[in-house]
Protein backbone atom coordinates (compact mmCIF):
# COMPACT_ATOMS: atom_id res chain seq x y z
CA UNK A 1 0.00 0.00 0.00
CA UNK A 2 1.06 3.52 -0.72
CA UNK A 3 2.40 6.21 1.50
CA UNK A 4 0.83 9.48 0.34
CA UNK A 5 2.25 12.89 1.16
CA UNK A 6 -0.04 15.81 0.41
CA UNK A 7 -0.07 19.56 0.86
CA UNK A 8 1.31 22.67 -0.73
CA UNK A 9 4.43 21.99 -2.85
CA UNK A 10 6.71 23.90 -0.51
CA UNK A 11 5.49 21.98 2.53
CA UNK A 12 5.83 18.49 1.11
CA UNK A 13 9.22 19.04 -0.56
CA UNK A 14 11.33 18.15 2.54
CA UNK A 15 9.91 14.60 2.50
CA UNK A 16 11.14 13.72 -0.99
CA UNK A 17 14.61 12.62 0.08
CA UNK A 18 13.33 10.46 2.92
CA UNK A 19 10.33 9.00 1.06
CA UNK A 20 11.32 8.62 -2.60
CA UNK A 21 8.70 5.90 -3.16
CA UNK A 22 5.81 7.89 -1.73
CA UNK A 23 3.07 9.33 -3.86
CA UNK A 24 3.02 13.14 -3.72
CA UNK A 25 -0.18 15.15 -4.13
CA UNK A 26 0.46 18.84 -4.52
CA UNK A 27 -2.52 20.91 -3.49
CA UNK A 28 -2.01 23.16 -6.49
CA UNK A 29 -2.30 20.43 -9.13
CA UNK A 30 -4.19 17.58 -7.47
CA UNK A 31 -6.40 19.00 -4.73
CA UNK A 32 -7.97 16.54 -2.34
CA UNK A 33 -11.71 17.25 -2.17
CA UNK A 34 -12.75 14.40 0.08
CA UNK A 35 -11.21 11.77 2.29
CA UNK A 36 -12.34 8.61 4.00
CA UNK A 37 -10.28 6.13 6.01
CA UNK A 38 -7.78 4.54 3.59
CA UNK A 39 -8.80 6.59 0.56
CA UNK A 40 -8.49 10.12 -0.74
CA UNK A 41 -10.49 11.65 -3.57
CA UNK A 42 -8.54 14.02 -5.81
CA UNK A 43 -9.47 16.18 -8.77
CA UNK A 44 -7.15 17.01 -11.63
CA UNK A 45 -7.56 17.90 -15.30
CA UNK A 46 -11.33 17.81 -14.94
CA UNK A 47 -11.41 14.28 -13.60
CA UNK A 48 -11.86 12.75 -10.17
CA UNK A 49 -10.19 9.62 -8.92
CA UNK A 50 -9.58 7.73 -5.72
CA UNK A 51 -6.09 7.44 -4.24
CA UNK A 52 -5.72 4.68 -1.64
CA UNK A 53 -3.21 5.08 1.14
CA UNK A 54 -1.72 3.09 3.97
CA UNK A 55 0.11 6.04 5.49
CA UNK A 56 -0.77 9.67 4.91
CA UNK A 57 1.24 12.77 5.70
CA UNK A 58 -0.66 16.07 5.43
CA UNK A 59 1.19 19.38 5.47
CA UNK A 60 -0.53 22.73 5.82
CA UNK A 61 -4.22 23.55 6.04
CA UNK A 62 -6.02 20.19 6.21
CA UNK A 63 -8.35 20.48 9.16
CA UNK A 64 -11.55 19.57 7.32
CA UNK A 65 -9.79 16.66 5.66
CA UNK A 66 -8.47 15.42 9.00
CA UNK A 67 -11.98 15.59 10.42
CA UNK A 68 -13.29 13.64 7.43
CA UNK A 69 -10.63 11.00 8.05
CA UNK A 70 -11.87 10.57 11.60
CA UNK A 71 -8.95 12.26 13.37
CA UNK A 72 -9.74 13.66 16.80
CA UNK A 73 -10.01 17.41 16.53
CA UNK A 74 -9.05 20.21 18.88
CA UNK A 75 -9.67 23.91 18.43
CA UNK A 76 -6.40 24.50 16.60
CA UNK A 77 -6.75 21.42 14.40
CA UNK A 78 -6.19 17.70 14.69
CA UNK A 79 -4.66 16.47 17.93
CA UNK A 80 -1.18 15.08 17.26
CA UNK A 81 1.47 13.35 19.33
CA UNK A 82 5.19 14.12 19.49
CA UNK A 83 5.69 12.29 16.17
CA UNK A 84 3.04 14.45 14.48
CA UNK A 85 0.75 11.42 14.29
CA UNK A 86 -2.96 12.13 14.66
CA UNK A 87 -5.31 9.95 16.70
CA UNK A 88 -5.59 7.76 13.57
CA UNK A 89 -2.64 5.42 13.17
CA UNK A 90 -0.68 6.17 10.03
CA UNK A 91 -2.12 9.66 9.48
CA UNK A 92 0.31 12.50 10.22
CA UNK A 93 -0.36 16.22 10.24
CA UNK A 94 2.13 19.11 10.21
CA UNK A 95 0.88 22.68 10.22
CA UNK A 96 3.77 24.10 8.18
CA UNK A 97 6.84 23.12 6.16
CA UNK A 98 8.70 20.71 8.43
CA UNK A 99 12.37 20.90 9.36
CA UNK A 100 14.69 17.89 9.11
CA UNK A 101 13.99 16.79 12.67
CA UNK A 102 10.24 16.70 12.08
CA UNK A 103 10.69 14.71 8.87
CA UNK A 104 12.88 12.24 10.77
CA UNK A 105 10.25 11.79 13.49
CA UNK A 106 7.55 11.07 10.94
CA UNK A 107 9.84 8.69 9.04
CA UNK A 108 10.71 6.77 12.19
CA UNK A 109 7.07 6.50 13.27
CA UNK A 110 6.08 5.20 9.82
CA UNK A 111 9.01 2.77 9.63
CA UNK A 112 8.24 1.29 13.02
CA UNK A 113 4.47 1.41 12.66
CA UNK A 114 4.18 3.30 15.91
CA UNK A 115 0.65 3.56 17.26
CA UNK A 116 -0.47 7.09 18.06
CA UNK A 117 0.03 8.18 21.62
CA UNK A 118 -3.35 8.39 23.30
CA UNK A 119 -4.52 11.98 23.37
CA UNK A 120 -6.65 13.02 26.29
CA UNK A 121 -10.27 13.43 25.25
CA UNK A 122 -11.32 17.05 25.04
CA UNK A 123 -14.58 18.66 24.08
CA UNK A 124 -14.94 19.43 20.40
CA UNK A 125 -14.35 22.97 19.20
CA UNK A 126 -17.12 25.55 19.31
CA UNK A 127 -19.52 23.13 20.92
CA UNK A 128 -22.02 25.86 21.74
CA UNK A 129 -22.48 26.77 18.08
CA UNK A 130 -25.89 26.60 16.47
CA UNK A 131 -26.43 23.86 13.96
CA UNK A 132 -26.68 25.13 10.41
CA UNK A 133 -29.00 24.07 7.63
CA UNK A 134 -27.13 22.21 4.87
CA UNK A 135 -27.45 25.18 2.51
CA UNK A 136 -25.75 27.39 5.10
CA UNK A 137 -22.93 24.85 5.34
CA UNK A 138 -22.68 24.93 1.55
CA UNK A 139 -22.43 28.72 1.67
CA UNK A 140 -19.59 28.47 4.16
CA UNK A 141 -17.77 25.91 2.03
CA UNK A 142 -18.12 28.29 -0.90
CA UNK A 143 -16.14 30.99 0.89
CA UNK A 144 -12.35 31.26 0.60
CA UNK A 145 -10.48 28.99 2.99
CA UNK A 146 -9.59 30.97 6.07
CA UNK A 147 -9.03 30.07 9.68
CA UNK A 148 -12.31 31.72 10.62
CA UNK A 149 -14.26 29.82 7.99
CA UNK A 150 -12.75 26.49 8.96
CA UNK A 151 -13.34 27.27 12.63
CA UNK A 152 -17.04 27.67 11.91
CA UNK A 153 -17.09 24.48 9.89
CA UNK A 154 -15.28 22.59 12.64
CA UNK A 155 -18.00 23.81 15.00
CA UNK A 156 -20.47 21.95 12.78
CA UNK A 157 -18.17 18.92 12.83
CA UNK A 158 -18.44 18.94 16.61
CA UNK A 159 -22.24 18.97 16.34
CA UNK A 160 -22.91 16.53 13.55
CA UNK A 161 -19.70 14.83 12.42
CA UNK A 162 -17.37 15.42 9.47
CA UNK A 163 -18.32 18.08 6.93
CA UNK A 164 -17.93 17.22 3.25
CA UNK A 165 -16.44 18.24 0.92
CA UNK A 166 -13.06 19.67 1.83
CA UNK A 167 -12.95 21.45 -1.52
CA UNK A 168 -15.48 21.95 -4.34
CA UNK A 169 -15.60 19.22 -6.96
CA UNK A 170 -16.94 19.53 -10.50
CA UNK A 171 -20.35 17.89 -10.77
CA UNK A 172 -19.58 16.74 -14.31
CA UNK A 173 -16.31 15.14 -13.19
CA UNK A 174 -18.09 13.27 -10.44
CA UNK A 175 -20.91 12.28 -12.78
CA UNK A 176 -18.36 10.81 -15.17
CA UNK A 177 -17.53 8.03 -12.71
CA UNK A 178 -21.17 7.35 -11.81
CA UNK A 179 -23.09 4.27 -12.88
CA UNK A 180 -26.43 4.87 -14.59
CA UNK A 181 -28.37 2.63 -12.21
CA UNK A 182 -26.25 1.26 -9.37
CA UNK A 183 -27.69 -1.76 -7.60
CA UNK A 184 -29.80 -0.69 -4.62
CA UNK A 185 -27.85 -0.53 -1.41
CA UNK A 186 -29.36 -3.05 1.00
CA UNK A 187 -31.18 -1.97 4.13
CA UNK A 188 -28.78 -2.16 7.08
CA UNK A 189 -30.04 -4.11 10.07
CA UNK A 190 -29.19 -3.44 13.69
CA UNK A 191 -26.72 -6.13 14.84
CA UNK A 192 -27.99 -5.56 18.37
CA UNK A 193 -31.36 -7.01 17.43
CA UNK A 194 -30.06 -9.91 15.34
CA UNK B 1 -37.68 8.34 42.91
CA UNK B 2 -39.21 8.82 39.47
CA UNK B 3 -40.40 12.09 38.08
CA UNK B 4 -44.06 11.75 37.04
CA UNK B 5 -45.55 12.97 33.80
CA UNK B 6 -48.45 12.00 31.54
CA UNK B 7 -46.53 11.13 28.38
CA UNK B 8 -42.89 10.44 27.64
CA UNK B 9 -41.87 10.89 24.01
CA UNK B 10 -38.63 9.09 23.22
CA UNK B 11 -36.85 10.95 20.43
CA UNK B 12 -36.54 14.67 19.78
CA UNK B 13 -36.75 14.53 16.02
CA UNK B 14 -39.55 16.11 14.07
CA UNK B 15 -41.95 13.21 14.66
CA UNK B 16 -41.36 13.27 18.41
CA UNK B 17 -41.56 17.04 18.69
CA UNK B 18 -44.76 17.17 16.64
CA UNK B 19 -46.30 14.48 18.85
CA UNK B 20 -45.26 16.36 21.98
CA UNK B 21 -46.73 19.60 20.65
CA UNK B 22 -50.11 18.05 19.82
CA UNK B 23 -50.27 16.04 23.04
CA UNK B 24 -49.53 19.12 25.14
CA UNK B 25 -52.24 21.00 23.27
CA UNK B 26 -54.50 18.08 24.14
CA UNK B 27 -53.87 18.67 27.81
CA UNK B 28 -51.13 16.17 28.64
CA UNK B 29 -48.00 16.90 30.61
CA UNK B 30 -45.31 15.82 28.13
CA UNK B 31 -41.61 15.15 28.48
CA UNK B 32 -39.42 14.55 25.43
CA UNK B 33 -36.20 12.63 26.04
CA UNK B 34 -33.58 13.04 23.33
CA UNK B 35 -30.25 11.24 23.44
CA UNK B 36 -28.39 13.91 21.51
CA UNK B 37 -29.95 17.19 20.36
CA UNK B 38 -33.30 17.94 18.71
CA UNK B 39 -33.22 16.99 15.05
CA UNK B 40 -29.71 15.57 15.30
CA UNK B 41 -30.26 12.75 12.82
CA UNK B 42 -32.82 12.08 10.07
CA UNK B 43 -35.00 15.14 10.72
CA UNK B 44 -32.13 17.59 10.54
CA UNK B 45 -30.61 16.00 7.44
CA UNK B 46 -33.87 15.75 5.49
CA UNK B 47 -34.20 17.24 2.02
CA UNK B 48 -37.29 19.01 3.34
CA UNK B 49 -39.67 17.83 0.63
CA UNK B 50 -43.38 18.41 1.26
CA UNK B 51 -44.71 15.94 -1.23
CA UNK B 52 -48.01 14.25 -1.94
CA UNK B 53 -46.70 13.05 -5.32
CA UNK B 54 -45.95 9.36 -5.67
CA UNK B 55 -46.89 8.37 -2.16
CA UNK B 56 -47.55 4.76 -1.29
CA UNK B 57 -51.31 4.29 -1.39
CA UNK B 58 -51.80 3.99 2.39
CA UNK B 59 -49.84 7.24 2.84
CA UNK B 60 -51.95 9.29 0.43
CA UNK B 61 -54.73 10.30 2.88
CA UNK B 62 -52.06 11.29 5.39
CA UNK B 63 -49.97 13.19 2.86
CA UNK B 64 -52.98 15.18 1.65
CA UNK B 65 -54.10 16.04 5.18
CA UNK B 66 -50.53 16.89 6.20
CA UNK B 67 -50.18 19.23 3.23
CA UNK B 68 -53.13 21.28 4.50
CA UNK B 69 -51.33 21.56 7.84
CA UNK B 70 -48.18 22.87 6.12
CA UNK B 71 -50.24 25.70 4.66
CA UNK B 72 -51.65 26.34 8.18
CA UNK B 73 -48.28 26.15 9.94
CA UNK B 74 -47.91 29.90 10.65
CA UNK B 75 -51.21 29.90 12.53
CA UNK B 76 -50.31 26.69 14.32
CA UNK B 77 -46.67 27.34 15.27
CA UNK B 78 -46.20 31.05 14.67
CA UNK B 79 -43.59 30.05 12.09
CA UNK B 80 -43.97 28.64 8.58
CA UNK B 81 -40.96 26.32 8.85
CA UNK B 82 -39.63 27.89 5.67
CA UNK B 83 -42.42 26.22 3.70
CA UNK B 84 -42.43 27.23 0.05
CA UNK B 85 -45.41 26.10 -2.04
CA UNK B 86 -43.95 24.59 -5.18
CA UNK B 87 -45.14 21.95 -7.60
CA UNK B 88 -43.39 18.59 -7.50
CA UNK B 89 -42.90 17.08 -10.93
CA UNK B 90 -41.86 13.55 -11.78
CA UNK B 91 -40.39 13.36 -15.27
CA UNK B 92 -40.63 10.46 -17.69
CA UNK B 93 -37.47 9.74 -19.65
CA UNK B 94 -38.81 7.01 -21.93
CA UNK B 95 -41.92 5.04 -22.88
CA UNK B 96 -41.57 2.69 -19.92
CA UNK B 97 -41.57 5.65 -17.54
CA UNK B 98 -44.62 7.11 -19.29
CA UNK B 99 -46.51 3.82 -18.96
CA UNK B 100 -45.59 3.68 -15.29
CA UNK B 101 -46.93 7.20 -14.69
CA UNK B 102 -50.17 6.48 -16.59
CA UNK B 103 -50.70 3.32 -14.53
CA UNK B 104 -50.09 5.31 -11.39
CA UNK B 105 -52.71 7.92 -12.27
CA UNK B 106 -55.22 5.19 -13.14
CA UNK B 107 -54.51 3.40 -9.86
CA UNK B 108 -55.09 6.42 -7.67
CA UNK B 109 -58.00 7.73 -9.77
CA UNK B 110 -59.77 4.43 -9.20
CA UNK B 111 -59.62 5.25 -5.48
CA UNK B 112 -60.92 8.78 -5.94
CA UNK B 113 -57.69 10.79 -5.83
CA UNK B 114 -57.03 13.40 -8.48
CA UNK B 115 -54.09 15.33 -7.07
CA UNK B 116 -51.54 13.78 -9.45
CA UNK B 117 -51.92 15.07 -13.00
CA UNK B 118 -50.26 13.71 -16.14
CA UNK B 119 -48.23 16.09 -18.31
CA UNK B 120 -47.39 15.57 -21.96
CA UNK B 121 -43.98 16.46 -23.37
CA UNK B 122 -44.90 20.06 -24.21
CA UNK B 123 -46.46 20.62 -20.80
CA UNK B 124 -43.52 19.25 -18.84
CA UNK B 125 -41.07 21.31 -20.89
CA UNK B 126 -43.15 24.43 -20.39
CA UNK B 127 -43.10 23.78 -16.65
CA UNK B 128 -39.39 22.82 -16.54
CA UNK B 129 -37.66 24.76 -19.33
CA UNK B 130 -34.23 23.51 -18.26
CA UNK B 131 -35.09 19.83 -18.43
CA UNK B 132 -33.20 17.65 -20.91
CA UNK B 133 -34.55 17.20 -24.46
CA UNK B 134 -35.06 13.45 -24.02
CA UNK B 135 -37.79 13.93 -21.38
CA UNK B 136 -41.15 12.88 -22.85
CA UNK B 137 -43.71 13.61 -20.16
CA UNK B 138 -44.39 13.86 -16.49
CA UNK B 139 -46.66 13.85 -13.50
CA UNK B 140 -47.30 16.89 -11.32
CA UNK B 141 -48.75 17.76 -7.92
CA UNK B 142 -49.15 21.50 -8.01
CA UNK B 143 -49.91 22.13 -4.32
CA UNK B 144 -46.76 20.43 -2.97
CA UNK B 145 -43.69 22.28 -1.76
CA UNK B 146 -40.61 22.15 0.41
CA UNK B 147 -39.47 23.56 3.75
CA UNK B 148 -36.38 24.10 5.92
CA UNK B 149 -35.86 21.06 8.12
CA UNK B 150 -33.97 22.71 11.01
CA UNK B 151 -36.30 25.70 11.00
CA UNK B 152 -39.29 23.37 11.15
CA UNK B 153 -37.72 21.41 14.00
CA UNK B 154 -37.07 24.60 15.96
CA UNK B 155 -40.60 25.82 15.24
CA UNK B 156 -42.15 22.64 16.68
CA UNK B 157 -39.70 22.72 19.59
CA UNK B 158 -40.58 26.32 20.50
CA UNK B 159 -44.29 25.76 20.04
CA UNK B 160 -44.13 22.63 22.17
CA UNK B 161 -42.30 24.44 24.95
CA UNK B 162 -44.87 27.23 24.81
CA UNK B 163 -47.56 24.56 25.22
CA UNK B 164 -45.77 23.20 28.29
CA UNK B 165 -43.57 20.42 26.89
CA UNK B 166 -40.37 19.61 28.82
CA UNK B 167 -37.42 18.60 26.67
CA UNK B 168 -34.48 16.66 28.13
CA UNK B 169 -31.47 16.66 25.80
CA UNK B 170 -28.46 14.39 26.19
CA UNK B 171 -30.91 11.94 27.72
CA UNK B 172 -30.58 8.50 26.16
CA UNK B 173 -32.90 5.75 27.33
CA UNK B 174 -31.13 2.95 29.20
CA UNK B 175 -34.16 0.93 30.22
CA UNK B 176 -37.94 0.71 30.16
CA UNK B 177 -39.80 -1.17 32.88
CA UNK B 178 -43.49 -1.91 33.13
CA UNK B 179 -44.80 -0.82 36.51
CA UNK B 180 -48.23 -0.48 38.03
CA UNK B 181 -50.08 2.09 35.96
CA UNK B 182 -47.40 2.77 33.40
CA UNK B 183 -43.73 2.77 32.60
CA UNK B 184 -40.51 3.67 34.31
CA UNK B 185 -37.98 5.14 31.90
CA UNK B 186 -34.38 4.95 33.13
CA UNK B 187 -32.10 7.44 31.43
CA UNK B 188 -28.43 6.80 30.74
CA UNK B 189 -27.45 9.19 33.52
CA UNK B 190 -29.42 7.09 35.99
CA UNK B 191 -32.39 9.41 36.54
CA UNK B 192 -35.91 8.08 36.09
CA UNK B 193 -39.15 9.27 34.63
CA UNK B 194 -42.53 7.65 35.01
CA UNK B 195 -45.63 7.94 32.84
CA UNK B 196 -48.66 5.89 31.89
CA UNK B 197 -47.90 6.38 28.20
CA UNK B 198 -44.82 6.28 25.99
CA UNK B 199 -44.35 7.23 22.35
CA UNK B 200 -41.45 5.58 20.58
CA UNK B 201 -40.20 8.16 18.05
CA UNK B 202 -36.53 7.30 18.24
CA UNK B 203 -35.93 7.22 14.48
CA UNK B 204 -33.39 4.63 13.39
CA UNK B 205 -33.00 3.61 17.05
CA UNK B 206 -36.72 2.84 17.43
CA UNK B 207 -36.13 -0.89 16.98
CA UNK B 208 -34.04 -0.86 20.14
CA UNK B 209 -36.78 0.94 22.06
CA UNK B 210 -39.40 -1.45 20.69
CA UNK B 211 -37.42 -4.46 21.88
CA UNK B 212 -37.19 -2.94 25.36
CA UNK B 213 -41.00 -3.14 25.63
CA UNK B 214 -41.24 -6.59 24.05
CA UNK B 215 -42.13 -5.54 20.49
CA UNK B 216 -40.17 -6.42 17.42
CA UNK B 217 -40.63 -5.25 13.85
CA UNK B 218 -38.09 -5.40 11.02
CA UNK B 219 -36.83 -1.85 11.31
CA UNK B 220 -33.59 -1.30 9.41
CA UNK B 221 -31.76 1.85 8.55
CA UNK B 222 -29.75 3.58 5.83
CA UNK B 223 -27.67 6.71 5.43
CA UNK B 224 -29.46 8.74 2.77
CA UNK B 225 -27.11 11.13 0.99
CA UNK B 226 -27.68 14.55 -0.54
CA UNK B 227 -25.59 17.25 -2.19
CA UNK B 228 -25.66 21.00 -2.70
CA UNK B 229 -24.08 22.64 -5.73
CA UNK B 230 -22.68 26.14 -5.95
CA UNK B 231 -25.35 28.75 -6.72
CA UNK B 232 -26.67 29.12 -10.26
CA UNK B 233 -28.98 31.69 -11.79
CA UNK B 234 -32.62 30.66 -11.22
CA UNK B 235 -33.68 27.91 -13.62
CA UNK B 236 -36.26 25.84 -11.72
CA UNK B 237 -38.84 26.65 -9.06
CA UNK B 238 -40.37 23.17 -8.82
CA UNK B 239 -39.03 20.05 -7.16
CA UNK B 240 -38.15 17.55 -9.89
CA UNK B 241 -38.08 13.79 -9.49
CA UNK B 242 -37.16 11.02 -11.91
CA UNK B 243 -39.27 7.94 -12.54
CA UNK B 244 -37.00 5.02 -13.40
CA UNK B 245 -34.08 6.03 -11.22
CA UNK B 246 -33.75 7.82 -7.92
CA UNK B 247 -33.54 11.60 -8.05
CA UNK B 248 -34.97 14.52 -6.12
CA UNK B 249 -33.85 17.92 -7.34
CA UNK B 250 -34.60 21.49 -6.39
CA UNK B 251 -33.09 24.96 -6.47
CA UNK B 252 -33.40 26.99 -3.28
CA UNK B 253 -33.78 30.76 -3.07
CA UNK B 254 -30.02 31.32 -2.81
CA UNK B 255 -29.51 29.57 -6.16
CA UNK B 256 -27.89 26.45 -4.70
CA UNK B 257 -29.24 23.21 -6.14
CA UNK B 258 -30.02 20.27 -3.88
CA UNK B 259 -29.61 16.83 -5.37
CA UNK B 260 -30.84 13.80 -3.49
CA UNK B 261 -33.51 11.21 -3.75
CA UNK B 262 -32.03 8.01 -2.57
CA UNK B 263 -28.29 7.33 -2.92
CA UNK B 264 -27.14 5.65 0.25
CA UNK B 265 -23.97 5.74 2.28
CA UNK B 266 -23.16 3.63 5.30
CA UNK B 267 -24.63 4.33 8.72
CA UNK B 268 -23.40 3.28 12.14
CA UNK B 269 -26.08 3.20 14.83
CA UNK B 270 -23.57 2.95 17.65
CA UNK B 271 -21.59 6.07 16.73
CA UNK B 272 -24.48 7.88 15.08
CA UNK B 273 -22.21 8.76 12.16
CA UNK B 274 -22.76 8.21 8.46
CA UNK B 275 -20.07 7.66 5.84
CA UNK B 276 -20.58 8.99 2.32
CA UNK B 277 -20.31 6.60 -0.60
CA UNK B 278 -18.70 8.69 -3.32
CA UNK B 279 -19.45 6.24 -6.12
CA UNK B 280 -23.17 6.37 -5.35
CA UNK B 281 -23.09 10.15 -5.07
CA UNK B 282 -21.51 10.05 -8.51
CA UNK B 283 -24.49 8.09 -9.86
CA UNK B 284 -26.79 10.72 -8.42
CA UNK B 285 -24.70 13.48 -10.01
CA UNK B 286 -24.93 11.64 -13.33
CA UNK B 287 -28.72 11.41 -13.16
CA UNK B 288 -28.97 15.10 -12.28
CA UNK B 289 -26.66 16.11 -15.11
CA UNK B 290 -28.45 13.95 -17.66
CA UNK B 291 -31.79 15.49 -16.71
CA UNK B 292 -30.55 19.06 -16.25
CA UNK B 293 -27.62 19.83 -18.59
CA UNK B 294 -27.46 23.34 -17.09
CA UNK B 295 -25.37 21.72 -14.33
CA UNK B 296 -22.45 20.91 -16.64
CA UNK B 297 -20.06 23.50 -15.27
CA UNK B 298 -21.19 23.75 -11.67
CA UNK B 299 -19.23 22.68 -8.58
CA UNK B 300 -20.59 20.52 -5.80
CA UNK B 301 -19.88 22.19 -2.49
CA UNK B 302 -21.45 20.02 0.15
CA UNK B 303 -22.62 16.46 0.63
CA UNK B 304 -24.15 14.91 3.72
CA UNK B 305 -26.04 11.89 4.93
CA UNK B 306 -28.62 11.32 7.63
CA UNK B 307 -29.45 8.05 9.30
CA UNK B 308 -33.00 7.12 8.42
CA UNK B 309 -35.13 4.28 9.73
CA UNK B 310 -36.27 2.03 6.89
CA UNK B 311 -39.04 -0.58 6.85
CA UNK B 312 -39.00 -3.40 4.28
CA UNK B 313 -42.24 -2.09 2.73
CA UNK B 314 -41.02 1.53 2.94
CA UNK B 315 -44.04 2.80 4.86
CA UNK B 316 -43.89 3.84 8.52
CA UNK B 317 -44.90 2.18 11.74
CA UNK B 318 -47.74 4.15 13.35
CA UNK B 319 -49.86 2.55 16.00
CA UNK B 320 -50.36 1.25 19.49
CA UNK B 321 -48.39 -1.72 20.64
CA UNK B 322 -50.53 -4.82 20.95
CA UNK B 323 -48.24 -6.23 23.64
CA UNK B 324 -47.12 -3.27 25.70
CA UNK B 325 -50.04 -1.28 27.09
CA UNK B 326 -49.58 2.46 26.87
CA UNK B 327 -46.90 2.33 24.17
CA UNK B 328 -47.37 3.91 20.74
CA UNK B 329 -44.82 3.50 17.95
CA UNK B 330 -44.08 6.26 15.42
CA UNK B 331 -41.06 5.41 13.29
CA UNK B 332 -39.79 3.77 10.10
CA UNK B 333 -40.64 6.58 7.71
CA UNK B 334 -38.11 5.22 5.23
CA UNK B 335 -36.77 8.58 4.16
CA UNK B 336 -40.02 10.40 3.49
CA UNK B 337 -41.54 11.29 6.84
CA UNK B 338 -40.72 14.99 6.87
CA UNK B 339 -43.83 16.04 4.97
CA UNK B 340 -46.10 13.87 7.10
CA UNK B 341 -44.76 15.01 10.46
CA UNK B 342 -47.26 17.81 11.29
CA UNK B 343 -50.06 15.26 10.90
CA UNK B 344 -48.47 12.04 12.16
CA UNK B 345 -47.60 13.76 15.43
CA UNK B 346 -51.25 14.71 15.81
CA UNK B 347 -52.40 11.16 15.02
CA UNK B 348 -50.08 9.68 17.61
CA UNK B 349 -51.01 12.30 20.19
CA UNK B 350 -54.63 11.27 19.64
CA UNK B 351 -53.71 7.62 20.18
CA UNK B 352 -51.85 8.53 23.36
CA UNK B 353 -54.92 10.48 24.52
CA UNK B 354 -57.07 7.38 24.00
CA UNK B 355 -58.77 8.74 20.90
CA UNK B 356 -59.02 7.15 17.50
CA UNK B 357 -56.79 8.34 14.67
CA UNK B 358 -58.34 10.90 12.36
CA UNK B 359 -56.83 9.14 9.32
CA UNK B 360 -56.67 5.44 8.42
CA UNK B 361 -53.53 3.88 9.93
CA UNK B 362 -54.21 0.14 9.82
CA UNK B 363 -51.62 -0.30 7.06
CA UNK B 364 -48.94 1.06 9.38
CA UNK B 365 -49.58 -1.42 12.18
CA UNK B 366 -46.50 -2.39 14.20
CA UNK B 367 -47.75 -5.99 13.84
CA UNK B 368 -48.00 -6.06 10.07
CA UNK B 369 -44.92 -8.25 9.71
CA UNK B 370 -46.12 -10.75 12.28
CA UNK B 371 -47.00 -13.91 10.25
CA UNK B 372 -50.76 -13.47 10.66
CA UNK B 373 -50.57 -9.69 10.69
CA UNK B 374 -51.62 -9.48 7.04
CA UNK B 375 -48.77 -7.24 5.91
CA UNK B 376 -47.67 -6.85 2.30
CA UNK B 377 -46.00 -4.22 0.15
CA UNK B 378 -48.57 -1.62 -0.81
CA UNK B 379 -49.61 -1.70 -4.45
CA UNK B 380 -49.22 1.16 -6.90
CA UNK B 381 -46.15 2.61 -5.22
CA UNK B 382 -43.70 4.59 -7.30
CA UNK B 383 -40.06 5.04 -6.43
CA UNK B 384 -40.24 7.36 -3.43
CA UNK B 385 -37.38 9.79 -3.01
CA UNK B 386 -35.94 10.58 0.37
CA UNK B 387 -37.14 13.74 2.02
Amino acid sequence: MTCVIAGDPEGIAPFRACFPQARYLAATGQPIWHGEPGRLWVQSAGQVRAVPFAQLVLVGEARLLCAALGCRMEEAGPATDANHQTSRQGIFFLRARPDAAAVALVAAAIARGLPPVAVRERPGPNGSMMRLEPVAVAMLLEQPETGARDGELLGQVALTGPVAFCKPVKLAALAAIGAERPAPYPIQMDPEGA
Amino acid sequence: MSQETDLIVIGGGLQGLSTAFWAARGGLRVTVVERSAPGRHASGFSAGGVRTLGRALPEIPLALAALDLWYDLPALLDDDGGFVPSAQVRVAENDADTRSLRERVATIAARGWTHEVLLDEAEVKALLPAVAPHVVGGLVCRRDGFADPMRTIRAFLRAGIRAGVSVCVGAGVAGLDRVQGGWNVTLEGGSRLRAPRIVNAAGAWSGRIARMVGDDFPLGFNALMMMFTAPLPPFITQVALATGRPLSFKQVASGHVMIGGGPKGVADLDTGLATLDVTRLAASARTALELFPVLKDVDILHAWAGIEAIMPDEIPVIGRSSRAEGVVHLCGFSGHGFALSPLTGRIVADLALGREAACPIAAFSPDRFVPDGGGSRPAGTLLQPAG
